[in-house]
């Protein structure tokens, strides 16, 4: 039931919930704005300074989320897939996540949210040493941010170690590309078709891959590549690392590509 | 005039906030919120408990010092997320951690000392989600929000332990003012009404972002969006590939998600657009249940909608108005007979001075109490004039004859008018006496249980 009427409240109590309210209120709005506010030039300065007074709150209660749920469009899944290798040479490769290991839908979704995760805070081996010499700055949050990345993928190849121990373990991050609607209206094709399945190489930007994975001119020499072989049918994708917007292999088969991965490269530079 | 004008407005605006933000409300909505976040964090808590080891501590998918570093600025990125949970490598003491974590989250749900376990089930999963960084999704958003806003308010006065507990304190929570906090009545209060306006502003902040983002897209534009939900296999529960063979379908669907999520920020506040505006949430989140392989993020989803539902309303549906429910109609009945008799009184007007009143040549005539249609001058019509030839006076006659008409025809529809008042009053005079003897039902109970009391 609503009264018709507010119940009197003396003015200094008044005021000071009303100051309260608006103060969780825009540390609620802050954040969402400052996600779609930002640019190749980073945060829009107004929304920075509107964001900054409620930033350390907002983190604290788990409220600077983007809310942007399959946007701006929904793109291909990100997976791990883990090499365990025995002694004897015999290896083991499972794929995370997997409807048939993980149980129930929630625990699937966890590992499958950790997978989508390593791809997210991807960073590329670097920073080329041009970028050194022209910006410090970038180069220093470059090797920050690569890593941010290699820490979580050894913590996560620390994690199957313990659970496998005494084998090998490497893991490789793969991209699950969605068919085209308008190859797929023509000819419908299983959605887990070991074509849609792409390997992620870990090379850096603008250096070719030699097989070493490994760039000339780094500052930062990246580790040895993740040397999981690719599966069959995903050599020829594998060659390239570089975000295209569509890829079509010689059967006709088309795979659309999400452009997120450049736009998340580009707004993973910190400045 | 303008400062006049000015202070006018700032006056209304304050009394506005006012009545939005400290009117109070029933908490039953609420309640009802809080079984299903309540029971949604407990599943949660148990499905995590399968695995807990994967999750927190040392040898964790992301270990302690990881999970550290992501939030403490050792990687360049600082945030103010903190947990303890980034110290704790031993497994008794996380499963010892975990174990409160449930109990104390199994409390929540069914309503036990609600004002203490509402506030430590949102920090325990608090604690937790900045140590799950890495594995979380839109689910431990909402579920966290809510259980945030519920502790705000008395949302374990109905539904719950803490309710039967109060009905078997009876007069004891009348002298103790520490259990009458813990145990609250389940009646109006600000609180509630804070805790729900809270929560109804962040789902509108998260549906228009959430529109807003989708927009910045082209998928949702050209109405591919949801063929590509549809074929990403991961999310895939049921197969929704056939919708590749209904682009108008699946395009349609892209299309209302988008421009629901960003609408929903103002249309779910009219009282017209509501119910449009819910049904559509509780479509788009049944379908993201049923096909994206999130039913437990839907389900909350629609769960947390429900914060929009009028709690008078919640209780009449189910059979159970409060005792003092139709004060409120009445009062609603009051506002709208107001209004109308308002609207009335202007047509009245209006109808008087334009509609009724005969022409300058038929006199100024209304239809006002003991007045008459018709005037002097038009009843003498029938009499002959001199000089006026049958033509002209048949002309006349029917002229008048058309007047007539016209003014009966006025009156017929006023005659409808207050007959629809009429009922409008019966009715109000009905309800009114409901209330009175509802009114003096509960002053003889107060009596009654005062009496009770003090014999006692």
């Amino acid at each position: 039931m609503t009264l018709p009427r507010p119940i009197p409240l003396s003015p200094r109590l008044r005021f000071f919930l009303s100051a309260l309210l608006i103060g969780h209120l825009l540390a609620v709005i802050a954040p969402p704005l400052s996600f779609q506010t930002r640019g190749p030039l980073g945060q829009s300065p107004v929304v920075a300074t509107v964001l900054a007074p409620v930033e350390g709150y907002s983190q604290a209660m788990y409220m600077d989320r983007g809310y942007a749920f399959f946007a701006p469009d929904p793109g291909p899944s990100h997976l791990i897939q883990a090499a365990i290798t025995s002694k004897d040479g015999s290896r083991v490769e499972t794929m995370f996540p997997d409807l048939d290991e993980q149980w129930p839908r929630l625990l699937y979704h966890r590992h499958f949210m950790l997978s989508e995760y390593l791809t997210e805070v991807y960073f590329p081996p670097g920073p080329p040493r041009e970028l050194a010499k022209v910006d410090p700055i970038d180069a220093e949050n470059w090797v920050r941010a690569r890593a941010r990345y290699e820490h979580v993928r050894q913590s996560i190849v620390g994690h199957l170690q313990r659970r496998y121990p005494g084998q090998d373990v490497a893991i490789r991050r793969v991209e699950h590309l969605i068919p085209d609607l308008v190859a797929f209206q023509q000819s419908p094709v299983a959605l887990d078709d070991p074509r849609f399945y792409q390997v992620m190489l870990d090379v850096p930007v603008g250096t070719s891959s030699d097989g070493t994975g490994r760039g000339e001119d780094l500052i930062a020499p990246s580790r040895p590549p993740e040397s999981v072989p690719p599966p069959p049918g995903a050599e020829q994708e594998a060659t390239d690392a570089k975000p295209q917007p569509s890829l079509t292999d010689g059967a006709g088969l088309s795979m659309s590509r999400n452009s997120t991965e450049s736009f998340r490269l580009a707004l993973r530079v910190p400045r | 005039m303008i400062a006049v004008g000015l202070k006018s407005w700032l006056d209304s605006s304050i009394k506005s906030w006012d009545t939005f933000w400290f009117t109070p409300r029933l908490p039953h909505a609420l309640a009802v919120l809080r079984i299903a976040t309540g029971l949604m964090l407990l599943y949660s808590h148990l499905v995590l408990a399968t695995d807990l080891m994967s999750f927190l501590g040392d040898d964790a998918w992301i270990n302690n010092e990881t999970s550290r570093g992501l939030h403490d600025g050792a990687f360049g990125f600082s945030d103010w997320g903190r947990t303890y949970l980034w110290y704790i490598s031993n497994p008794l003491l996380l499963w010892m951690h975990h174990g409160l974590t449930i109990l104390v989250t199994a409390c929540f749900a069914a309503g036990l000392l609600t004002r203490i376990t509402a506030p430590a089930a949102w920090f325990l999963q608090v604690v937790l989600l900045h140590r799950l960084t890495g594995t979380l999704f839109g689910l431990d958003q909402i579920v966290t929000y809510s259980a945030m806003y519920l502790m705000l308010s008395p949302c374990g006065s109905w539904i719950s332990v803490d309710a039967w507990l109060r009905d078997r304190l009876g007069a004891r929570l009348q002298t103790d003012r520490s259990l009458a906090w813990l145990f609250p009545e389940a009646t109006p209060s600000v609180a509630a009404n804070v805790a729900t306006r809270l929560l109804q502003l962040h789902l509108c902040v998260i549906y228009f972002f959430g529109g807003l983002a989708k927009a910045r897209g082209t998928s949702w534009w050209d109405g591919t969006a949801i063929w590509y939900s549809a074929g990403n296999f991961e999310y895939q529960s049921w197969d929704l590939t056939w919708i590749s063979k209904f682009p108008r379908i699946a395009s349609a669907l892209a299309h209302l998600t988008l421009f629901w999520e960003v609408s929903y920020i103002a249309l779910v506040w009219p009282r017209l657009t509501r119910p449009i505006v819910l049904a559509t949430a509780v479509a788009v989140h049944a379908g993201i249940a049923l096909f994206l392989g999130m039913m437990t993020f839907g389900a909350m989803m629609i769960a947390a909608n429900l914060v929009f539902v009028n709690p008078n309303w919640l209780l009449r549906s189910i059979g159970r108005p409060m005792p003092d429910d139709d004060i409120d109609d009445v009062n609603e009945v009051d506002k709208t007979l107001l209004s109308a008799e308002a609207i009335d009184a202007a047509d009245d007007d209006d109808e008087w001075e334009d509609d009724l009143t005969l022409d300058d040549d038929a006199g100024k005539s209304s239809l006002g109490m003991g007045s008459s249609i018709l005037t002097d001058s038009d009843i003498q019509i029938d009499k002959p004039v001199a000089g006026q030839t049958d033509a002209q006076r048949a002309v006349a006659l029917e002229a008048l004859q058309a007047k007539l008409r016209n003014a009966a025809r006025h009156l017929r529809k006023k005659q409808t008018k207050l007959s629809d008042r009429e009922t409008k009053y019966r009715e109000r005079v009905r309800r009114l006496k409901e209330r009175e003897a509802q009114i003096k039902e509960l002053v003889d109970r107060h009596r009654e249980s005062k009496k009770k009391t003090d014999e006692s």
